[in-house]
């Protein structure tokens, strides 16, 4: 292994491992992770974007294949054919933003999509992630950020999902997945987010957040979800977006989190792993990359933490 | 992918298994084609289901094909059935999920199509049993988040099939819940997910015996273990801690006797502290105090936890308990609040 002076981030490799993704449909996993397909094409696009290389991948099949991902009723699935669902559908709105394509929906198409995602709100302003789905906090903050990209954010859908998220409030501050749950540094993140989307930061018991927020990071420098479990790269992402939302981030140790994301890397094919010595995959290479960005290394492209986009698109919703 | 380990094939294993994957592919890409086939033309026969079933063994993240066989299950095989055939009906699509379960316990679309399942009529499905057979699953993994999660919505189910008016019935699920909780801390006492579930448990226990007649439900509770002679001890578990709930002073005096105990035990788990900070800090609790009790278990405790940190320091070459330290700092913090607004 590596001295530790010797790590750093390998760009090049993260790019290219990126870009070669849709070329392994000799690959039998190829196939089984189609349901990710939209929301895979978000994080790879991401992690180019951050790594200021967004013309590695050819935008105009992006494109195309978000709209055949389009269903008649507004909504998209993460993969044709595939049924609509809100995780996707803001994967597909999110890509459009990046690709400063969103015009390309007409008035009639966004409002259908408008109306997709506010029909599976519940009257206790919880969400559906879609028709048959299940109720939980991730699928507040698909809708709530996919709604307020498309600028169709209203109080009234407001007022509700912030009731139901003040419900799933915990002992420890931290916010579970649906009222009665554990706290969760993913579902801590889309509650916190949301909040800040609602301008709502105000119901969150801070002190007592921040502080479990901050005992997430464990001896080897990474974080972890849940007290006594594994540090994993993608919290580098969940934990690190609530506490900069919160204004605290500076209570982690960021470079011993740098090297436990470095570690992570496949210095051979690219890519970055959940942890050291794993198999890599674009859902961790990307929060690894959002990490990074928030933390300010690597000269990346800096991430909004609230919308989970390039800051340089979001500086709209932050005036006032 | 989580916790899989990395390997870099030589090209003739990455050859090997390219041409296995071949075979697989035209496989499961037909299979597929064939489902997607059906599903927009409509068809909801058992052909369609049995094909379903297939292609969610191969796949169970494809949640597409879970709504299609949800579709099927309305639209024929659940429709006009008799009370038996629905039962039985229920109990075949929770032996497939739970055969899915065994091998992948972390898939959110599994365990949603059983919640679908057993929602679908609550009345018919056999609640005690789901109850029996998530704490066989929490037995191998205390931490799963579905788990617990699961455990939880059998709970409300379960009270939702209870007259509003039936304070005794409410009220015992819960002290259940209470016992079995306690139960898994007591096996591992680092069992976050057990901690947090109490915090909600006492609460609620708490709000549901508010305005309630504690004579009668413990009379009642009485009758119970007369009439349960073999489980006396389980009962007689219930009926201290329902006691407790009469007065919650008496509560907290356990429950700061219980944390004592656990810091002493391990000192370095995080679980206990973070539970501890709540006992100490929430208005929960120490609304249900005068000042002068508040003060005494704030004391009792910066006692304890200063003399863990010395015993911390004896064999750890002096090194201080980072836990000790900050939990100190908290209730000297309270301590100083609360002595102010005298
Ligand atoms: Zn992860």
């Amino acid at each position: 292994m590596a001295a530790e002076e010797e790590l750093k981030l390998a760009k090049e490799k993260h790019v290219g491992y990126v870009v070669e993704l849709d070329n392994k449909r000799d690959q039998y996993e190829y196939w089984l992770t189609e349901h990710l397909r939209l929301n895979g094409t978000y994080w790879g696009l991401m992690s180019v974007v951050l790594l200021k290389t967004p013309d590695a991948l050819d935008k105009e099949g992006i494109i195309r294949f978000v709209m055949e991902c389009k269903h008649n009723d507004g909504g998209f699935g993460p993969f044709p054919r595939h049924d609509a669902h809100l995780h996707s559908t803001l994967s597909a709105i999110q890509i459009l933003k990046i690709l400063n394509s969103l015009d390309l929906l007409t008035t009639d198409e966004i409002n259908k999509t408008v109306n997709f995602i506010t029909s599976l709100q519940l009257p206790d302003g919880s969400f559906h992630g879609d028709r048959f789905g299940e109720v939980d906090t991730r699928f507040v903050y698909t809708a709530i950020n996919c709604l307020k990209l498309l600028d169709k954010l209203s109080i009234k859908v407001i007022d509700k999902a912030v009731e139901f998220i003040s419900k799933c409030q915990n002992f420890d501050g931290g916010f579970g997945n649906c009222p009665g749950g554990e706290s969760h540094a993913a579902m801590i993140f889309v509650c916190v987010a949301t909040l800040a989307i609602c301008n709502r930061l105000d119901i969150i018991d801070k002190p007592t957040l921040v502080q479990w927020l901050s005992e997430r990071q464990v001896t080897n420098g990474g974080l972890n979800g849940r007290p006594e479990k594994l540090p994993d790269v993608c919290y580098s992402w969940w934990v690190l977006s609530s506490l900069s939302i919160l204004n605290e981030a500076q209570l982690i140790d960021f470079e011993k989190l740098k090297n436990f994301i470095y570690k992570a890397q496949d210095t051979i094919n690219g890519g970055i792993a959940d942890r050291e010595g794993n198999e890599v995959d674009v859902f961790h290479t990307y929060f690894g990359l959002a990490g990074l960005s928030l933390m300010g290394f690597d000269n990346l492209l800096p991430i909004d933490p609230i919308y989970a986009l390039p800051t340089h698109l979001t500086t709209q919703y932050h005036q006032n | 992918m989580h916790g899989i380990k990395r390997t870099h094939l030589s090209k003739d294993a990455k050859l090997r298994k390219l041409e296995k994957d071949k075979v697989k592919i035209k496989t499961y890409r037909s299979l597929q084609d064939d489902v997607l086939d059906l599903k927009d033309s409509l068809v909801f026969d058992q052909m369609a289901l049995d094909k379903t079933t297939k292609l969610l063994d191969l796949n169970p993240e494809f949640y597409t094909i879970w709504n299609y066989r949800r579709d099927i299950l309305i639209n024929y095989v659940l429709k006009d059935k008799s009370l038996e055939d629905l039962k039985k009906i229920i109990s075949d699509e929770l032996l497939f999920t739970m055969t899915q379960l065994k091998k992948f316990p972390k898939c959110y679309c599994i365990w949603n199509h059983r919640v679908w399942m057993l929602s679908y009529d609550k009345k018919i499905s056999n609640w005690d049993i789901e109850l029996m057979t998530v704490s066989k699953m929490l037995d191998l993994d205390s931490r799963n988040f579905h788990g617990w999660h699961y455990r939880r919505f059998i709970i409300s189910s379960m009270e939702s099939l209870i007259d509003k008016d039936d304070l005794y019935s409410l009220v015992l699920i819960n002290l259940k819940e209470l016992s079995y909780t306690s139960k898994m801390i007591n096996r591992n006492i680092s069992n976050y997910s057990a901690w947090h579930n109490r915090s909600k448990l006492v609460v609620k226990l708490f709000e549901q015996l508010l305005n309630a007649d504690y004579t009668n439900i413990l009379q009642r509770l009485e009758q119970e273990k007369i009439q349960n002679n073999n489980n006396n001890n389980i009962i007689d578990e219930y009926i201290n801690n329902f006691k407790l709930f009469e007065n919650l002073k008496n509560f907290i005096n356990l429950e700061i006797d219980l944390l004592i105990n656990a810091i002493f035990t391990d000192a370095e788990d995080s679980s206990v502290w973070v539970y501890m900070r709540w006992v100490l800090s929430s208005k929960f609790f120490y609304d249900k105090l005068s000042k002068d009790e508040y003060l005494q278990n704030l004391n009792k405790m910066l006692e304890k936890v200063e003399e863990l940190n010395e015993l911390e320091k004896d064999d750890n070459n002096g090194q201080n308990n980072p836990w000790c330290i900050k939990t100190t700092t908290l209730i000297k913090e309270l301590i100083r609040k609360n002595s102010n607004t005298l």
